[in-house]
């Protein structure tokens, strides 16, 4: 990057003229304080919100071959339950991974590796 | 300095840097974006206020900017270019931009708050008035050219700094400044205020 011509008198003149008529103060211990406590209060807000912005490779994966396991549970259990046709596993399947979604995921075994890559 | 819960062993080392900050920020620590925070909430509480003229206003982007740092930490290049303050102030100064685009359409006198009497460095009435008469001159410019004069003249950053805040080029900056400099003489030399012959 080509270099700015900082030390021109031209400058300097401008910056004395006009820092002349900077009111800003700098900021007291509270207000930082203030701002802080804000900021905090939101982040802990975005830490009981899971959300997936932050999926790893090794986390979908995982939540990949978990899904496959719920499944061929339900398939089994579809099975143990002597359903008459195969449109009934499928729907016991699909029953499954829907439970699964809603239910096996948000337990902390499941959703530890998503909360702490949550920012 | 005051610390809330440090790590074990936090008190025997030294102060850790803004990059090894960010990269625990990114891992989620909240000790290390605590540290962040109140390593730079300062300057940046004074960049916002100088551009939105507004100490709530001020406050408000603030907040928003440390929120964004928390949420795309991951995004920091520490073998980049820039310091970890230059993009923390770039990120200040997207919002206030943002903001001020948004709130363009308003009287300059509804757009912040009364600044504080005592903070005035010109002494005699006359001198304030001047004072008041270039801070109107500068809030009245197109908003690059406002930016980068806040930046750079008021707030006194090295003109790299400002053109990494920017993201524009060292010639835009220059550019930008020049423009900045010959609409402001103008506007103070029709209100009467007295310039310095070299301005």
């Amino acid at each position: 990057m080509a270099r700015f011509i900082d030390e021109t008198e031209r400058h300097n003149l401008w910056r004395k003229f006009l820092q002349k008529s900077d009111t800003v103060v700098w900021p007291d211990q509270d207000r930082l304080d203030q701002i802080e406590n804000v900021v905090m209060g939101r982040i802990a807000g975005f830490a009981s919100t899971p959300t997936t912005r932050s999926f790893q490779a090794s986390d979908i994966l995982r939540w990949s071959s978990a899904m496959v396991t719920a499944c061929l549970c339900g398939i089994l259990l579809a099975g143990a339950i002597q359903t008459p046709d195969n449109g009934q596993a499928r729907i016991a399947a699909l029953y499954t991974s829907a439970f699964y979604n809603t239910k096996v995921q948000s337990t902390s075994f499941f959703a530890e590796p998503w909360t702490q890559n949550i920012h | 300095m005051v610390h809330i819960t440090p790590h074990k062993g936090e008190y025997n080392r030294p102060e850790p840097d803004d990059n090894e900050l960010v990269r625990r920020v990114a891992a989620c620590d909240r000790v290390a974006f605590g540290m962040l925070m109140r390593r730079h909430m300062a300057a940046m509480v004074m960049t916002a206020q100088r551009l939105m003229s507004s100490r709530t206003e001020a406050d408000d982007v603030v907040q928003e900017a440390f929120l964004r740092l928390w949420m795309h930490a991951g995004r920091w290049n520490e073998h980049g270019t820039a310091q970890f303050k230059t993009w923390l102030r770039r990120i200040v100064t997207n919002l206030c931009m943002d903001r001020l685009r948004r709130r363009a359409w308003l009287p300059w006198e509804a757009a912040g708050d009364p600044e504080d009497e005592n903070a005035d460095s010109f002494a005699s009435t006359a001198d304030k008035k001047s004072a008041e008469i270039i801070r109107r001159c500068i809030a009245e410019l197109p908003l690059k050219q406002k930016c980068a004069v806040q930046l750079y003249y008021v707030e006194g950053l090295v003109g790299h700094d400002v053109a990494e805040t920017m993201s524009i080029s060292i010639g835009a900056l220059e550019s930008l400044l020049l423009r900045a400099r010959r609409r402001m003489k103008r506007q103070l030399e029709k209100q009467g205020v007295e310039t310095w012959r070299d301005l």
